[in-house]
C-alpha cells in the first residue's frame, strides 16, 4: 500500500510539473521577450535622449557664439569706430566704441584691437601688460590663420592670454569690414572679444543635463572648456583621446557608452557639434544614472514575472496537495471496497459502472477493466430465480427513489455469456451533499454454494423419503392383505407374510438409523466416548448378528489374529461396530454362495490393522470415486437385488475418521473386496467430540 | 382364455404382494425383475397389461417405456406402480401413476380390472 502511495506520488509530482512547466515556460519566454523589447526601447530612448539634449545644448551654445559674432559685427560696422580705424587712431577708435556701443553692458569683458596684419593696437579695458604687446604681430596665431583665411567671425579655441593674468580664454575674432561701398571688402582691422573660461564654466553650470552628468565643451583641437572637474584658470585639458571628442574631432555626432578607465564605471557620453564654429558640446553622464528608468522598468518586470511564476507554482502546489488529499482518500476508499469480501459496485445515475471491487470480479469473472465505464445492462440483469420476473427494475427504483432495495428471495444475476449467479443483494442509493441521488452502491455475494447446500439437503431429503416408501408400502400392502383374507384360512401363507413384512420392518428401521448417523454426522454431533475396546470380540459379535445369512449362503468364514498382536484398542465402542457391521453386512450380503470372508488382525506400528476380505461382487473400478458419497450405490450392487440406502460406505468413512483412523479398499469387480482399516491403539482417555 | 399381466419389479415382496392379487382376481400372471427381462418376456407373448416399476436394475422403466414402443406396433395398457413422486422424473407420454405407497392393494386391482 505504501508502495503504491509513492508511486502515485511520484506520478503526481511529474504531472505537476507538467502543468507547472505549461504555465510557467510560456511566461519566462513571455517575460525574457518582454525584457528585451524593454532593453532595446528604453535603452534606445534614453540613447536618443541623450543626444537630442546635446544637441539642444550645442544649439545654445551656437547662439551664444552667434551673439558674440552679432556684437562683434554690429560693433565694428560703426561709421565712427570704421572712420577712426581708417585714420590709424586705433585707441580713439576703440573708445569711441566702447562709448558708443556699451559693450560692457551687453557681456563683453574685454576687447583687443589689431590691425590687418595682426599687429596688436589698443585694449579694453587697458591693462598696463598691453603696452609691451603694442605693435607686435600675431600673423602665427591660430586665431589670425582662422579669421584671415576667409575674413570671416572666427571663434578661437583656447589658449592662454598673452597678457597677465594668463588665464584660458576664448576669442570671438571679428574681421572689421569697411562699411564704405568704394571700400569693398576691405579689412580694416580685427577685434577679439574675449571670453574667458569661467564664462563657459558659467554655461556649463546654468544648463541641467540631469543628475551625475558632466557637461562640457570642446573646441576644434579637444581642448577642454566648461568642464566642471578642471579650473579654468590651470592648464589647458585636452580631451582628444576621450572617445567622444575623438568623434567629435571627427566630424561625427551621436552618442556612446564608454568607460572612462575610472571606478565610476561605465559613462553615457553624447555630443554635438556646435554650428559652424568646428566646437563641440560633450555632455557624459554615469552609465547607471542614464538607465535608471530602463533598469528600474526591467527590475520590475522580473519581479512581476518572478512573482507571477510562484504564485502559479503555489497555487499549483496547493491544488496539488488537495488532490492528494482527495486521491489519498479515494485510494484508502479503494482499497477499502477492493477489501470487501463481498462484490460491490457503485454505480452512476446512468447506471454506468464506477467502481468495480476484486471480489466483484471474482464472483462474476469479469475484471475490473473490463466492467468499469461499461452500463450495468451491457453485463448482467438481474433475474428472479422462482419466477424468472427481471428485477432490474430494483436498481432503477433505488436510484430513482433514493431507498435502499433489497433483493430478497432467490436473486440470481444473469451474465451475457449466460452464466447464473444466486446472490445475495442490497441496493443503496448514493445521496450527493444536496441530497440527490448520485447512482447506487450494490453489495451482493455468491449463494452458489448456499444454494447447491440447499439442492443437496433438498436431495437428501427426497431420495431419503424415496427409499422409506419402499418398505412402507410393502408393509401397507401386507397388512391390507392380511386384514383382508385373516389368519384363518392359510397359516403357511400368513407366515410368509409375516416374515416378508418383519424383513421390511428390519430395513425400515436400517435406513432410519443411517439417516439418523447421516444426519449426526452432517451436524457435527457425533459422540465419540472411548473406552478400552477388545475388537476381536467385536468382530466376533457382529459376525454372530450374521450368522443365519452365512449359514443360508454357506459361507466360510475366518478370523485371525497375527502373533504378537495386540487386539485391544481405545476406541468408542459404538463407533467401530457401526463400521464393522456395516462392512462385515456388505461382505455377507454380497458374496457370493458358498464364498468365504476373513478377518485378519495385525498390529502396524501404533496401530491395529483389521483387514476384511471378501469373496463377493466386488467394486467397478468406474464407480470408485463416488463409493463414499451419500445415497451412492454401485451398478452390480443395485443389480444385485440386495436392499441397501448407499449411505453404508459414507457412515463407515466418516467414523473411521472421527475415531481417528483410516480406511483403504482393494477391489477387483467379480472377485472380492478387501477393506483395511487402521485404528490407532491410543490412550485410555475420553472425550467427546462435537 | 384369461388376459396376462406383466409385472415389472425388482423388489420381492411387491413382486409377490402383487403376483397373489392378481391372481386372486384369476388374471395370469408374468414376472420381470427388471426392463431387459421384461423385453424378453413381450417379444415371446404380448401381455395384455402392463405393470411397470420406475427405478429398477439394468433398465429401468422409463427405458424399458420407450424401447417397448420401439418394438411394438399394438398398444399395451401401461401402468406406473412407483415409488417416485417427482412428476419430472416420468416422461411426457407417461400419464397412468399411482404411487405404491399411497395407494391400498384393493385400488391397484381394481385400476387394473379397469384397463383390462
Amino acid at each position: 500500500m505504501i508502495r503504491k502511495i509513492k508511486n502515485f506520488m511520484l506520478t503526481y509530482t511529474r504531472i505537476q510539473l507538467i502543468i507547472f512547466s505549461f504555465f510557467s515556460v510560456p511566461l519566462i519566454v513571455l517575460g525574457v521577450y518582454t525584457f528585451i523589447i524593454i532593453y532595446q526601447s528604453s535603452t534606445k530612448a534614453t540613447l536618443e535622449r541623450r543626444e537630442s539634449l546635446s544637441k539642444s545644448v550645442a544649439k545654445i551654445v551656437e547662439q551664444r557664439f552667434d551673439h558674440f559674432v552679432g556684437l562683434g559685427i554690429h560693433y565694428t560696422s560703426h561709421a565712427t569706430f570704421q572712420k577712426l580705424l581708417r585714420e590709424k587712431k586705433w585707441e580713439e577708435a576703440l573708445a569711441a566704441l566702447v562709448r558708443d556701443q556699451k559693450p560692457m553692458d551687453a557681456g563683453v569683458t574685454r576687447m583687443v584691437l589689431f590691425d590687418v596684419d595682426s599687429t596688436a593696437r589698443a585694449d579694453y579695458p587697458h591693462i598696463s601688460d598691453f603696452d609691451n604687446l603694442k605693435g607686435k604681430t600675431f600673423t602665427d596665431r591660430d586665431w589670425y590663420l582662422g579669421v584671415s583665411r576667409n575674413w570671416e567671425p572666427y571663434i578661437t579655441e583656447i589658449y592662454k592670454r598673452v597678457t597677465s593674468p594668463q588665464i584660458n580664454i576664448v576669442s570671438v575674432v571679428i574681421p572689421v569690414i569697411s562699411q564704405l561701398p568704394q571700400e569693398k571688402d576691405t579689412v580694416l582691422g580685427i577685434v577679439n572679444i574675449v571670453i574667458t573660461l569661467d564664462q563657459f564654466s558659467e554655461w556649463s553650470r546654468s544648463m541641467d543635463t540631469g543628475p551625475e552628468s558632466t557637461l562640457y565643451f570642446v573646441d576644434q583641437k579637444g581642448q577642454v572648456a566648461g568642464h566642471p572637474q578642471y579650473s579654468s584658470d590651470g592648464d589647458i585639458v585636452n580631451f582628444k583621446s576621450v572617445l567622444p571628442v575623438e568623434r567629435l574631432l571627427r566630424g561625427q555626432e551621436g552618442v556612446v557608452v564608454y568607460s572612462d578607465g575610472t571606478k565610476r564605471g561605465d559613462s553615457v557620453a553624447s555630443f554635438a557639434k556646435v554650428g559652424t564654429y568646428h566646437w563641440g558640446v560633450v555632455i557624459a553622464q554615469n552609465a547607471r544614472v542614464a538607465f535608471g528608468e530602463r533598469n528600474r522598468q526591467l527590475w520590475q518586470l522580473v519581479i512581476f514575472f518572478t512573482l507571477l511564476i510562484a504564485v502559479i507554482g503555489i497555487v499549483l502546489f496547493i491544488l496539488n496537495k488537495l488532490f492528494f488529499l482527495v486521491d489519498k482518500f479515494r485510494v484508502q476508499e479503494n482499497l477499502l471496497l477492493e477489501s470487501i469480501g463481498d462484490g460491490v459496485f457503485v454505480t452512476d445515475r446512468n447506471f454506468q459502472i464506477l467502481l468495480w471491487n476484486k471480489a466483484a470480479a471474482q464472483i462474476t469473472g469479469l475484471p475490473a477493466r473490463d466492467a468499469i465505464g461499461t452500463y450495468c445492462g451491457e453485463l448482467f440483469r438481474f433475474v428472479d430465480g422462482i419466477t424468472h420476473r427481471d428485477k432490474s427494475r430494483e436498481l432503477q427504483e433505488a436510484i430513482r427513489l433514493g431507498e435502499v432495495r433489497h433483493l430478497t428471495g432467490k436473486t440470481i444475476m444473469v451474465l451475457r455469456n449466460g452464466r447464473r449467479i444466486p446472490m445475495g443483494d442490497s441496493i443503496a442509493p448514493i445521496f450527493t451533499r444536496g441530497g440527490d441521488v448520485s447512482g447506487a452502491i450494490v453489495v451482493f455475494q455468491d449463494k452458489t454454494a448456499e444454494v447447491n447446500l440447499t439442492a443437496a439437503k433438498d436431495e437428501f431429503l427426497s431420495i431419503a423419503a424415496h427409499q422409506l416408501r419402499t418398505p412402507l408400502g410393502v408393509l401397507r400392502w401386507r397388512i391390507e392383505q392380511l386384514i383382508k383374507t385373516g389368519t384363518k384360512k392359510d397359516t403357511r401363507g400368513v407366515v410368509g407374510k409375516l416374515q416378508d413384512m418383519h424383513i421390511n420392518t428390519l430395513s425400515l428401521i436400517k435406513l432410519v438409523n443411517d439417516l439418523l448417523d447421516v444426519s449426526r454426522i452432517n451436524q457435527h454431533r457425533i459422540v465419540n466416548q472411548s473406552a478400552v475396546v477388545d475388537v476381536r470380540e467385536l468382530v466376533d459379535r457382529v459376525l454372530s448378528e450374521e450368522h443365519e445369512e452365512i449359514g443360508q449362503n454357506k459361507l466360510r468364514v475366518t478370523v485371525e489374529v497375527l502373533k504378537n498382536t495386540k487386539t485391544t484398542v481405545v476406541v468408542d465402542p459404538n463407533l467401530l461396530v457401526q463400521i464393522l457391521r456395516n462392512i462385515l453386512c456388505n461382505a455377507v450380503d454380497y458374496n457370493r454362495p458358498g464364498g468365504s470372508i476373513g478377518v485378519r488382525l495385525t498390529k502396524d506400528g501404533a496401530s491395529l490393522v483389521i483387514a476384511i476380505e471378501d469373496t463377493g461382487i466386488g467394486i467397478p473400478a468406474s464407480f470408485r470415486p463416488r463409493i463414499f458419497e451419500k445415497f451412492s450405490r454401485a451398478p452390480n450392487a443395485i443389480k444385485s437385488g440386495v436392499p441397501g440406502s448407499g449411505l453404508g460406505m459414507f457412515v463407515v468413512q466418516s467414523y473411521v475418521k472421527v475415531i481417528g483412523g483410516e480406511i483403504a479398499i482393494e477391489s477387483q469387480e467379480g472377485v472380492g473386496t478387501k477393506i483395511v482399516i487402521a485404528i490407532p491403539y491410543g490412550k485410555n482417555n475420553t472425550h467427546h467430540r462435537g | 382364455m384369461a388376459k396376462t399381466i406383466l409385472i415389472i419389479e425388482d423388489n420381492l415382496s411387491y413382486q409377490s404382494i402383487l403376483k397373489e392379487a392378481l391372481e386372486g382376481e384369476h388374471w395370469q400372471v408374468a414376472v420381470a425383475g427388471n426392463g431387459r427381462e421384461a423385453l424378453n418376456i413381450v417379444k415371446e407373448g404380448k401381455p395384455d397389461l402392463i405393470i411397470l416399476d420406475l427405478l429398477m436394475p439394468e433398465m429401468d422403466g422409463i427405458t424399458f417405456y420407450y424401447q417397448l414402443k420401439k418394438i411394438l406396433k399394438k398398444h399395451i395398457p401401461i401402468l406406473i406402480l412407483t415409488n417416485v413422486s417427482d412428476t419430472a422424473a416420468y416422461g411426457k407420454d407417461i400419464k397412468d401413476v399411482l404411487i405404491k405407497s399411497d395407494v391400498s392393494i384393493d385400488d391397484v386391482v381394481a385400476r387394473v380390472n379397469s384397463l383390462l
